[in-house]
């Protein structure tokens, strides 16, 4: 099924020889998107698209390096591009190109049942959530959401006789209700991904997402400040997602955590594992070429491996351990799961033994925290500030617990919090039954000691603020 | 040959029964330099592509690729129409859109120097000597980026009432960005802007007026400071919002807000939705009487310029925020429709030919006060100058915000006596923008944003226009 796209960059490779380069290596990749989006309870958009593209890379012969980007299938177009790259390469000793090696394959990221579901049977998923939404409560007013299929074909091949291929569907739905009564207004929201589609219950999200609309309608405002704070999967995944990749990804802060150092308490353990068909994302090698390897990031709460690409290796003096990204959106790098990408892609937080149930009763007073919104760190996620690693987040689906119950819905609060703090903090970690995967993590529900929260803003604009 | 593949489309759209059909045709080329620590990447992107959108039955079908040929034309055709009639199975709401005039018009940007055309060798010169400059200041300058981008894009739209056009775009943009490192601090500093290169649709005079070298200089030299400076102290206090920083807020609290498919609850799913309901347009006081915000596509060499959106509707200022009133929407045919309005205000574009179009800033512009920059800090006897973004966060509604900043500077009866680091401000919306009580007349100038929206996500080239504004009695402080 990836001939094509294999034969293309072969063809690709030979004009690269024949313009005169003496080393190329090609990843050529095509998405072929289906997206209906649904928002008033209408089906608001549905589009198809077929994002197809090379990226190039190119030595030449006196030692010269360049990269390209082509989207298009016309080989007089590479051809073109091919023989000016040749002509522009600029000294990059720490370009290096992979031999031929042995990657371990991985099979079932493609499942069939996904790539031939029709346009009208995903259309008809989204008038289901839509309706079952409403069914679920007369106070939901309106429903949106987004269902998206992706069927992707990827090859990297190169002039050292490297020639790696891969390929994958994706299914992914968010539903994000309106709850309106008496001038309160609530969204609920409720997402799953999976490979397969046949995994993914239309009802069950959208019964969850109206459930979660309801009940966060007529929040009550509380004193702000510091509250111990159960994060759900997609919430939590937010917050462990963006301390992986401040201090393990390739694109890390390198000042941002210390190998050897303690983090968190025991409790607290992550790992990632390319080859583990339990993530979204598994993937036998990276945009270099280089086989992935499994790494223990933290062990019991203790940084203990790093990623590497070439680059780093070769800063570093260490080997690569396949953790060099897809650039732009030709693997799974993209939005297109429902939860955010955090590098590297394939984490797992290792469940711990409290029950959803026990989280909750255990609590004397904390906030239960569904999803954080617009989650972010100071200067973006490429570099950390050892003394101001807030994190940054305003809350959807919030409600206070107190004595063991969840008591009232919160308007969403504004989270301000040091980003180790938090990972610091960890004082629980859910069970296997609160993991959910999230696109580039397996993340459980956190019980997090201390959480600071400095704004509320209610979705509902009350009568006369005008 | 894209003219003769769009007249068959609309031709082939128009046979098979479509209420309404555009196509648009990209064709896009980049080249992108880089000079991080030294050493020197160049990357070329090109990117050819076709969409048709359908309206059949009341619904919408979107179909795109980037097979650009005659032959795929009836595929897509029928594909997006499969696309809208599967969806009109289940909409009781059909869609309707406002007239709009039919055109046939061409469009390119003025430029003096085609940015494609300089000298390459010319270009990395200029990256690497600024590169060394910024980090000759201090060998605590760990990391030194200076990079260059020229784009050209061609768009070719066609609607199936008769409207054609053509526009090029060529542009370049441009950014200086160090980090310093001490004693497990960190400090980022910028030029011209942070959150991206600093794009205006004008040819390489745009780079060479942007003075790299000499503001390498500078920012190595506030990179320094800013090691040594304390944090932002907490409070309330005047703050004065300065180029990009005051862009962002713009970007954020305007722009983002005063999208109509935003407002009327498209967004949802991802990005949540606006304050400013339709109750609200011409009543509401969203600022001070000194605040006037346009969307302007029309301005030459901005960020955001076009002359055509991708519905073929002529673009033209928008007045958004009039005297501080809230007056205005960016919206596309079917929203003006949907909320009665007499006409869209041309504001659909789509990221290439290959994604749908959506409602897109395109120029939002801070219009000029009656202060200079000068008297605005002289003017200040207790206050807060800050810019350069590193960090934006906001709720569903856009309604409370918290931005953070590269550089601050304290300022006390009318002088700028402190370097701070870390500086944060927050506030609300609309008792922010009513704060604003000083707007600077000189300085005016465009900062781009690469502006991502939508589900597939798309990224298009933004703007705003500013320069410098007060706004007093802000809540400052450090991180937290």
């Amino acid at each position: 099924m990836n001939h094509g796209n294999i034969q293309n960059a072969e063809q690709v490779l030979k004009i690269s020889e024949k313009v005169g380069a003496s080393m190329t290596e090609v990843i050529m990749y095509s998405l072929h998107d289906t997206a209906v989006r649904f928002a008033r309870s209408l089906i608001e958009q549905s589009v198809e698209l077929q994002d197809q593209g090379a990226f190039i890379k190119i030595i030449s012969k006196d030692g010269r390096y360049a990269e390209a980007s082509v989207k298009s299938r016309r080989m007089e177009t590479f051809y073109k591009v091919i023989k000016d790259m040749v002509n522009r390469g600029q000294r990059n000793k720490k370009v290096q190109f992979s031999p031929p090696s042995k990657t371990l394959p991985i099979t079932g990221t493609y499942v069939k049942k996904t790539a031939e579901l029709t346009t009208e049977e995903i259309i008809e998923s989204a008038n289901l959530a839509i309706q079952t939404a409403h069914s679920a409560s007369k106070k939901i007013s309106k429903v949106a959401g987004t269902i998206v299929r992706r069927i992707s074909h990827l090859s990297l091949v190169n002039s050292l006789g490297l020639s790696l291929a891969h390929n994958y569907t994706g299914y992914s739905i968010i539903c994000t209700p309106l709850a309106e009564d008496s001038g309160s207004l609530a969204v609920g929201f409720a997402s799953r991904s999976s490979r397969d589609s046949s995994e993914i219950d239309v009802e069950s999200i959208a019964n969850e997402s109206a459930r979660d609309a309801v009940l966060s309608l007529h929040p009550k405002p509380i004193s702000l400040g510091r509250f111990d704070t159960i994060f759900q999967s997609d919430a939590a995944g937010d917050i462990v997602g963006s301390f992986i990749q401040q201090g393990f990804s390739i694109i890390r802060d390198p000042d941002y955590i210390q190998i050897g150092s303690q983090y968190a308490s025991e409790v607290f353990t992550v790992k990632d594992e390319p080859h583990n068909l339990e993530t979204l994302m598994p993937m036998s090698f990276d945009s270099e070429g280089t086989p992935t390897t499994s790494l223990t990031l933290i062990e019991k709460g203790i940084a203990k491996e790093k990623c590497y690409d070439k680059k780093l290796s070769f800063d570093e003096k260490r080997p690569s351990t396949g953790h060099s990204p897809f650039p732009h959106d030709p693997t799974y790098s993209s939005k297109f799961f429902t939860g955010w990408v955090y590098y590297p892609i394939n984490q797992i937080v290792e469940p711990g033994r409290t029950t959803l149930q026990d989280m909750v009763e255990s609590s004397k007073r904390a906030i239960l925290v569904k999803r954080l919104m617009y989650a972010g760190l100071p200067m973006g996620l490429s570099a950390g500030v050892q003394e101001g690693d807030i994190m940054q987040a305003y809350t959807m689906g919030t409600w206070l617990i107190e004595n063991g119950e969840i008591k009232h819905p919160l308007p969403s609060l504004r989270l301000s919090n040091s980003l180790k703090g938090m990972i610091k903090s960890i004082e629980l970690i859910g069970d296997i039954n609160t993991v959910k995967k999230l696109g580039c993590i397996n993340s459980p529900w956190l019980y997090v000691k201390d959480v600071n929260f400095t704004e509320m803003a209610s979705l509902a604009i009350p009568e006369g603020v005008w | 040959m894209y003219t003769e593949v769009l007249d068959f489309i609309m031709d082939l759209a128009s046979k098979m029964g479509v209420q309404y059909c555009d196509a648009r045709i990209t064709k896009y080329r980049s080249k992108l330099i880089s000079c991080h620590n030294g050493i020197v990447t160049v990357n070329d992107e090109v990117n050819e592509g076709i969409g048709v959108r359908v309206l059949m039955e009341g619904s919408w079908g979107f179909y795109g690729s980037h097979s650009v040929e005659l032959e795929s034309c009836k595929d897509l055709v029928e594909k997006a129409i499969k696309m809208a009639t599967s969806a009109s199975i289940y909409n009781k709401y059909k869609v309707k859109l406002v007239e709009s005039s039919i055109v046939t018009g061409k469009y390119v940007n003025d430029f003096k120097k085609n940015p494609f055309t300089v000298e390459e060798t010319d270009i990395i010169d200029l990256l690497k000597t600024s590169n060394e400059v910024l980090k000759e200041q201090s060998v605590k300058i760990r990391h030194s980026l200076t990079s260059f981008k020229a784009f050209e894009e061609e768009k070719y739209v066609a609607t199936s009432e008769g409207s054609n056009v053509y526009q090029k775009f060529t542009g370049c943009g441009a950014l200086v960005q160090g980090r310093a490192y001490e004693n497990g601090l960190v400090a980022r500093r910028s030029y011209p802007q942070s959150l991206d290169l600093n794009f205006a649709t004008k040819g390489y005079e745009w780079i060479e007026g942007l003075d790299l070298v000499n503001n390498a200089e500078k920012i190595g030299k506030e990179l320094i400071n800013l090691l040594a400076a304390p944090t932002c102290p907490h409070g309330t206090r005047d703050l004065i919002l300065a180029d990009d920083m005051l862009a962002l807020q713009i970007h954020e609290t305007i722009g983002h807000p005063t999208e109509l498919d935003r407002v009327l609850g498209t967004e949802w799913d991802f990005a949540g939705s606006s304050f400013l309901t339709p109750d609200k347009l011409g009543v509401l006081q969203f600022g001070s009487d000194v605040v006037n915000v346009t969307a302007d596509p029309t301005i030459s060499g901005g960020p955001g310029t076009y002359k055509y959106d991708d519905e073929a509707v002529e673009g033209k200022s928008t007045y958004l925020i009039k005297n501080g009133i809230f007056i205005g929407y960016q919206s596309s045919r079917e929203m003006a429709a949907a909320l009665n309005l007499k006409e869209s205000s041309g504001g659909m574009r789509a990221m290439d030919g290959v994604h749908p179009p959506l409602i897109r800033m395109n120029n939002i512009n801070l219009l000029p006060g009656d202060w200079t920059r000068d008297e605005i800090i002289s003017d200040t006897s207790e206050g807060l100058l800050i810019t350069g973004p590193i960090m934006e966060i906001f709720d569903q509604r856009r309604r409370t915000f918290i931005f953070g900043a590269e550089i601050g500077w304290l300022i006390k009866n009318g002088e700028l006596v402190e370097v701070v680091r870390n500086p944060v401000y927050s506030g609300q919306t609309l008792s922010f923008w009513r704060n604003c009580d000083a707007i600077a007349k000189d300085g005016w100038s465009s900062y781009s944003s690469g502006c991502g929206k939508g589900r597939p996500h798309q990224r298009v080239r933004v703007g705003h226009y500013c320069s410098m504004a007060r706004f007093v009695n802000v809540k400052i402080g450090e991180l937290v």
